[in-house]
């Protein structure tokens, strides 16, 4: 039991965070950072538990740091020598 | 040049003032998306190779949804494409379709819903062309979609569940 009510209007988008697919990996410019693409979505995770959810077509929706304190922007910022 | 990318050339060859974005995959194999925008109005394609085109154009910003149209072929997916930009149009959600765009649009493969099942796969592609089954399997096929079957008679003064065969 979920405790998501069934609803079959919406069976597309049922609440419930589904783990990203493997054949929707992207690789980013940080090997430590991983990308997986959904219709409206990018995920990034990266290794160190970070996890950003970005709008393919605007903002940042969701950020949460890793155990390391950085972000998804700062792996990638520091990356690429701070050139985002 | 793949199947997205001649569709991505179409795009440009005949909208003139169309922005676009290839997003690939880290392998071949995987889904490739084109994020198309004319003039504020955005519409984005999926193309798996050999499962053909998945086509959006919705307000819709919910996490995790599965394409709203399904198009086999590069011709009629890039005409639905070019139709909804040119006309601002959006997309709707299925409301009807075979076990087989059912189970696409859910992107699980026969392999996987053969393992949920746990049946062959050669037995998963039989029960997607039959024309008749037994409610039960019905069910669990669906359940193991993400889905719950249920069974309805439209009647001109309503529609109305039946609840004769219910979960056994």
């Amino acid at each position: 039991m979920t405790g998501i009510a069934y609803d079959p209007t919406q069976w597309q988008s049922d609440g419930r965070m589904y783990p990203p697919q493997d054949d929707s990996l992207r690789l980013t410019r940080n090997p430590a950072v991983l990308c997986f693409r959904s219709k409206g979505h990018r995920t990034y995770i990266a290794q160190g538990g970070a996890i950003e959810i970005h709008e393919v077509f605007g903002k940042v929706v969701f950020s949460k740091s890793g155990s390391d304190g950085k972000t998804i922007a700062d792996l990638l910022r520091l990356e690429t020598g701070g050139k985002s | 040049m793949n199947q997205i990318e001649q569709l991505a050339a179409r795009l440009v060859s005949e909208i003139s003032e169309i922005k676009i974005s290839l997003d690939k995959p880290a392998q071949q194999s995987g889904a490739w998306w084109l994020d198309a925008d004319l003039h504020g109005h955005s519409v984005v394609t999926e193309w798996r190779p050999g499962k053909g085109f998945g086509v959006s154009a919705s307000p819709s910003r919910a996490y995790g949804e599965g394409p709203d149209e399904i198009f086999p072929d590069l011709q009629t997916a890039g005409d639905r494409v070019i139709t909804l930009l040119r006309g601002r149009e959006y997309t709707q959600p299925p409301r009807e379709m075979f076990l087989t765009g059912l189970r696409d649009i859910r992107r699980v493969s026969q392999d996987d819903l053969a393992k949920r099942l746990k049946v062959s796969q050669a037995t998963v592609s039989k029960m997607e062309r039959r024309s008749n089954m037994y409610l039960t399997t019905l069910r669990k096929l669906v359940a193991a979609l993400g889905g719950e079957l249920e069974i309805s008679a439209r009647f001109p003064e309503g529609v109305v569940k039946i609840k004769q065969f219910g979960d056994r």
